[in-house]
């Protein structure tokens, strides 16, 4: 299969979203994790971020650049952004960047975790992905995958130490985002 | 990383970071090469009197008219381009 880049770069709009859906994540979780950007600054932020990568698209050769080349420009639009803030309403543009430093490698090592997730089996994955990241109740996800609330418990159980497993797996070998 | 992810209570908050935003945002990203796509026409839109017209009466049908996707990027870049 063609690598993605090089399908965006030939005008392919299926692989241009994937890009996107497959990195919002991490671009969402380094704007608003780590830099605590607004929701309002965080959208404009988010939208700077991906146009950027689509008109640089040219300077990528392979897909496995793509996250870091994200996480750097995300983060650069990120200060710009705080910067911007700061002078409107201090008139004083000065602050920190590295007092940020520690939450952005959380976020970035927070992304091998949700590579993990993704690598686990579907109904796994969505036990997770309903519970820790959309925050359903037993009872929701009982009603709405039709199964007993008092196996959900259980079921999550079985899916975290799954991912464990994954981390654990990915750990050994020496696999990094 | 397993060192600083080994409790239930790690792995809970990196799966809370990087959550997905909200899908506009993703469906606004999607379109990104429609829209860049699009402002390459809109020296040409402009220099027409009856888009210009149009768009005054109701910017989302003339841009829809004219064949192109009526995002939020494209009709500000318009409404600055006609101001």
């Amino acid at each position: 299969m063609q690598a993605q880049v090089s399908r965006c770069r030939a005008g392919d709009r299926e692989a241009w979203a994937a890009v996107v859906h497959n990195h919002a994540g991490l671009v969402n979780g380094i704007l608003r994790g780590a830099y605590r950007l607004s929701a309002h600054d965080a959208e404009d932020a988010f939208q700077e971020v991906f146009t950027r990568l689509y008109l640089n698209l040219g300077e990528l050769r392979e897909d496995r650049a793509l996250p870091g080349w994200i996480a750097q420009v995300t983060r650069n639009v990120a200060i710009d952004t705080i910067r911007l803030r700061r002078r409107e309403l201090a008139g004083d543009d000065h602050f920190e960047e590295t007092a940020y430093d520690e939450p952005y490698e959380q976020v970035l090592e927070a992304m091998s975790v949700r590579q993990a997730l993704d690598r686990l089996p579907d109904q796994q994955r969505e036990m997770l992905e309903r519970f820790f990241v959309k925050d359903q109740s037993y009872r929701t996800m009982a009603e709405e995958l039709s199964v007993p609330a008092g196996t959900i418990a259980s079921r999550i159980s079985r899916a975290l130490a799954m991912l464990r497993g994954e981390l654990m797996e990915e750990n050994a070998a020496g696999v990094r985002p | 990383m397993i060192d600083r992810l080994e409790s239930d209570e790690r792995l809970v908050e990196a799966l809370r970071i990087t959550g997905d935003p909200p899908q506009a945002w993703i469906d606004a990203a999607a379109l990104i090469p429609v829209t860049l796509g699009a402002l390459e026409s809109i020296e040409q839109l402009i220099a027409s009197a009856a888009f210009r017209s149009r768009f005054g009466e109701s910017p989302e049908s003339a841009v829809a008219e004219a064949g192109l996707p009526a995002s939020r990027a494209l009709l500000a870049a318009l409404r600055t381009e006609l101001a």
